[in-house]
């Protein structure tokens, strides 16, 4: 007999073993860490629990690796364990996208709900702890501005009835029908408008206020429905999410069994790229392969880094302030705060942050307003929009309004505006009689921080010819612009040109900037720049480790600037191995084929 | 209304569009026919020379696609992506540049007869999809928006038209799988006897017909449209003297068919997942956060993983494998149109595309007041 015969013929793991196989292993990490919180709680000791349950997790894994090393290997290695991993992967991203999942930032104390529904149960006698709260601010309103549980599911669950044509059997006051006969009936006082609003603004507005009007009503009616829904369905809901915490769905990526999955994919991953002996891997058939699995590893590896010692915050600071510190987004069990120390990688030494400018710069607007006298001489609206057409503005910027037939089939603007010169900062130097600008420049070297109001010069044209030309300001309390024409058929207009800068304060600003130094002690204890630099979003600075990035704004207070911190030491591993993937990927299907000419043809 | 509006092209490239859909019908519907019985000769020239006009329209529905793209990009002064106004005529730009590099790719020019017939259906088919698609956006808002802080990146334009690739490139793969099921199903039933299918598959593809009726239109047409008019061509090709044989080489070769839509798709898809994550990463210093978008846009891009490591690791040839691609197509969708009712993307930082649907009131006729009694 030969020496071969005598080696156990490899296990295979088809879908069946593959999938018992997963569920113990996701059992056994539920049951350890399980083990780990309990024994944490009752030693009141956070280093001991997670010690005992790493303990017991690995000791079945290396007795197995010990004793059936070839079994273990197959496992990982079994292509249909690896698919049913996947699988497994998606259907929990699944859960964690038709259940509202927790803030991961700022994640519930432990029990908080299990607490909240046990109180509920013994009678409602005690005040509610913080976490009590906060689990019933996620259930019923809603923590920092995010959807709450009963408004999410209770949203999902009726728009699913009605695209099945199910919302009839809900029960609900209101007949489906008739409200949607009443939106069409509503929506026919358009009828009288639209026309005229085409000619005038051209089709754009026009199927803008069609549009917008159908999904609004459509909106109030789901909206009205939703609502009676949370008040009906309020008691099985509630079960619903009592259930949906005790089998951590409400927390599913940062559930140890999702962890245990990526986990599998990691050890899949590892021991499938590097079967077969590494020289296998230098063929330049397989380069694309061995980046795109290289890649996953360092992902995988390098967002478990990344979770266990990452640390995200914000630093809310004024211009003209430093800080030393900055909060995490995750509140103690007990509802506090947590602060953390800017400390640097290279040398330990702390930081601070200085903030030296900030601005919002919010959008430029141009409102054409068509007004009409009514008898008694007064201004009025010509079309009762709720908001008047309003363009944004740009240098070389050319509007048209007031479409004619041209004579010969087709149709042409009458009015047409250009705007020939815009200065995002500008110096007004004079004045006409009426009181437009008459003399505007460009402040010298302002830079993006001065706050100074943005002008153009604005021409419009009658038919082609210049009707009109102005500087306008974009200034608070500035004269708008008058234009007034007459059209083919002898029609009287008059419009209104007003130029401003976007006062809304919802409305997000078209750019926000801060300007930082980083500023360290010196050996006799004085802070000194050691590092300066400008944020906005899309665009951060780091520094020894941490980075900082623009995150928020107060529109009631221009002077504060909300900046986000990050700490987190497996980033450049995540990133390299996202670049990886990407590349890899494309070498794997689109560059070897085309040198390969394999793929080409049926 | 401007002649080269963004609008206007848009008008131009529907008409192309469906008009280009329904001549491939009639081209394809040539091709069934059974020229050699009839006349003792094979096709006729100008049949071929029609089949090639037909991915001539698709090549001028691209080039009218793209102008409009252009015209968008002058009115907004952005990359046009930012509304569903602006990125579903991306996505069905990009769906007609991968018609063209499917065209390619799958050797359709180089086919002959019922086969060719099969490709230009298979062509009319995406045009009739983004001819609706076109008819379906033409009644959006098409408010022109500012692009927010956080759009305002390099990887704005490659991450979304990276995305709009991958997906249309994988709404193609779903047709074509489709087709495959739908002409089996209706060969299962219309000839039991020569070529019989099993009755779980046939409920399984029924089912399917009606299972993306609740996604609306585009669900309506892919299910039952689809369904319908395959099993028309099938009972006109009963009449023909070899009745359904055609489908024969169809069906050996479909699984090669749709996994080159894959290859062609894939590097796409996993390009704009990994964009997405590297983009986060500047914009929010978070490369993945859970976003209920990006989860979703994850559960399409393990589907298609699975896919791949089954057929190409596993050995998962033919309906088994396509059977994946159907309900991959349905997870795109998912992730690309209905995310907007799932329960967590109420507080979604992708929530960018969505407008403020406020109804003109001043100009709607009076509510009525439903609880009152109406006077007889």
């Amino acid at each position: 007999m030969s020496q071969f015969s005598k080696v156990d013929p490899l296990p295979r793991w088809g879908f069946r073993g593959g999938f018992l196989g997963l569920l113990v292993l996701i059992a056994w990490v539920e049951l350890t860490t399980g083990f780990a919180y309990q024994s944490a709680q009752s030693s009141g000791s956070d280093k001991w629990g997670p010690a005992v349950a790493f303990f017991f997790c690995l000791l079945p894994f290396f007795g197995l690796l010990t004793y059936k090393t070839r079994w273990v290997f197959s496992f990982f290695r079994a292509v249909k364990v690896g698919v049913l991993n996947l699988v497994f992967i998606a259907l929990g991203a699944m859960l964690g996208v038709l259940i509202h999942q927790e803030n991961p930032d700022n994640p519930l104390p432990e029990n908080a709900i299990s607490s909240l529904a046990e109180w509920q149960k013994e009678g409602q006698q005690s005040t509610w702890d913080l976490g009590q709260q906060r689990a019933w601010m996620f259930y019923a309103s809603g923590e920092g501005g995010q959807a709450n549980f009963r408004n999410a599911q209770t949203f999902f669950f009726y728009h699913l009835i009605d695209s099945l044509g199910g919302t009839g059997l809900l029960g609900l006051k209101g007949d489906p029908v008739q409200e949607k006969k009443e939106i069409q009936r509503r929506l026919s006082g358009l009828d009288a408008y639209l026309p005229e609003i085409e000619s005038r603004f051209g089709p754009e507005l026009s199927v803008a206020v069609s549009s917008q009007s159908e999904t609004g009503l459509e909106t109030q009616i789901h909206n009205r429905r939703i609502s009676q829904l949370e008040s009906k369905w309020n008691d099985s809901m509630w079960n619903f999410f009592v259930l949906c915490d005790k089998l951590d769905l409400v927390r599913v990526y940062r559930s140890d069994w999702y962890s245990c999955l990526w986990a599998t994919v990691f050890l899949g991953v590892l021991i499938n790229t590097f079967r077969g002996g590494w020289r296998r891997l230098l063929k330049p058939k397989k380069w694309g392969f061995v980046m795109t699995h290289l890649g996953i590893l360092c992902v995988v590896s390098g967002g478990f880094w990344g979770r266990i010692a990452e640390e995200r915050g914000i630093l809310n600071i004024r211009v003209g302030e430093s800080s030393g510190q900055f909060q995490l987004y995750a509140l103690t069990e007990e509802g506090r705060g947590q602060f953390r120390s800017f400390a640097g990688d290279s040398d330990g030494l702390p930081f601070s942050v200085k903030l030296d400018g900030f601005r919002a710069d919010q959008h430029d607007l141009l409102d054409v307003i068509y007004v009409k006298k009514d008898d008694l001489g007064n201004f009025d609206f010509e079309f009762p929009l709720d908001r008047q057409p309003q363009e944004r503005v740009w240098e070389n910027l050319s509007l048209k309004y007031d479409w004619q037939t041209d004579g010969v089939g087709g149709t042409a603007p009458l009015l047409e505006l250009h705007v020939s010169q815009y200065i995002p900062q500008a110096d007004i130097l004079a004045r006409d009689d009426l009181g437009f600008p008459s003399e505007v420049v460009a402040i010298s070297q302002a830079d993006f921080y001065h706050p100074a109001a943005p002008a153009i010069y604005l021409e419009a044209k009658v038919g082609g010819k210049i009707e009109a030309s102005q500087w306008l300001s974009g200034a608070q309390n500035e004269l708008p612009m008058r234009v007034s024409y007459q059209t083919p058929d002898g029609q009287q207009r008059m419009v209104f040109l007003r130029f401003r800068e976007e006062r809304n304060k919802q409305a997000l600003p078209v750019e926000w900037r801060s300007k930082i130094t980083l500023l360290k002690a010196d050996s006799q204890g004085h802070l000194a720049p050691v590092h300066a630099g400008e944020i906005r979003v899309n665009d951060y600075l780091h520094y020894e480790g941490y980075r900082f990035f623009q995150t928020s704004h107060d529109p009631n207070d221009p002077l504060y600037s909300g900046i986000g911190v990050v700490y987190d030491p497996g980033l450049e591993l995540v990133l390299t191995g996202l670049w990886m993937v990407m590349l890899g990927v494309a070498t794997v299907f689109l560059v070897t084929p085309l040198f390969t000419r394999q793929h080409r043809g049926m | 209304m401007e002649t080269f509006s963004f609008r206007s092209l848009l008008e131009l490239t529907r008409v192309i569009s469906l008009g280009g859909a329904f001549f491939g019908f009639g081209v394809s519907l040539l091709w069934f026919f059974p020229w050699k019985s009839w006349s003792g000769k094979a096709e006729p020239r100008w049949l071929l020379t029609a089949s090639r006009l037909l991915i001539v329209l698709a090549g001028l529905a691209f080039v009218a696609n793209i102008c409009a793209q252009t015209a968008r990009y002058f009115e907004v002064m952005h990359w046009p992506a930012q509304t569903m106004y602006e990125v579903i005529p991306l996505g069905t730009t990009m769906g007609f540049l991968s018609t063209l590099v499917l065209y390619a790719v799958l050797g359709l020019s180089k086919v002959r007869g019922a086969a060719r017939g099969f490709s230009d259906l298979f062509v009319a088919l995406i045009l009739l999809g983004c001819g609706f698609t076109l008819h379906y956006v033409l009644g959006l808002d098409p408010t022109g928006r500012a692009l927010p802080p956080a759009l305002q990146s390099y990887w704005f334009s490659t991450h979304i038209t990276a995305y709009m690739f991958g997906y249309f490139t994988f709404f193609i793969a779903t047709l074509a799988a489709w087709l495959h099921f739908c002409f089996k199903f209706w060969r299962g039933i219309l000839q039991a006897k020569k070529y019989p299918v099993p009755a779980r598959q046939l409920w399984g593809i029924g089912l399917f017909t009606l299972l993306p009726i609740p996604f609306g239109m585009h669900g309506i047409l892919l299910g039952p449209g689809v369904f319908l008019l395959s099993g028309l061509i099938c009972s006109v090709s009963l009449t023909f003297p070899n009745k359904l044989a055609w489908f024969d080489s169809w069906e050996k070769g479909s699984d090669r068919f749709t996994w080159l839509i894959f290859v062609v798709g894939f590097p796409f898809l996993t390009a704009g997942l990994i964009q997405g994550g590297l983009w986060a990463q500047e914009a929010w210093a978070l490369y993945w956060g859970w976003d209920s978008k990006e989860v979703s846009a994850l559960i399409s891009w393990l589907f298609y993983l699975v896919y791949l490591h089954l057929r190409y690791v596993a050995g998962w040839r033919g309906e088994k494998g396509m059977a994946i691609l159907l309900f991959g197509g349905l997870s795109v969708y998912i992730t690309f149109q209905l995310f907007g009712y799932m329960p967590a993307s109420q507080s979604s930082l992708h929530r960018y595309t969505d407008m403020e649907s406020v109804p003109a009131e001043r100009m709607l006729l009076p509510a009525k007041d439903f609880d009152e009694p109406e006077i007889p």
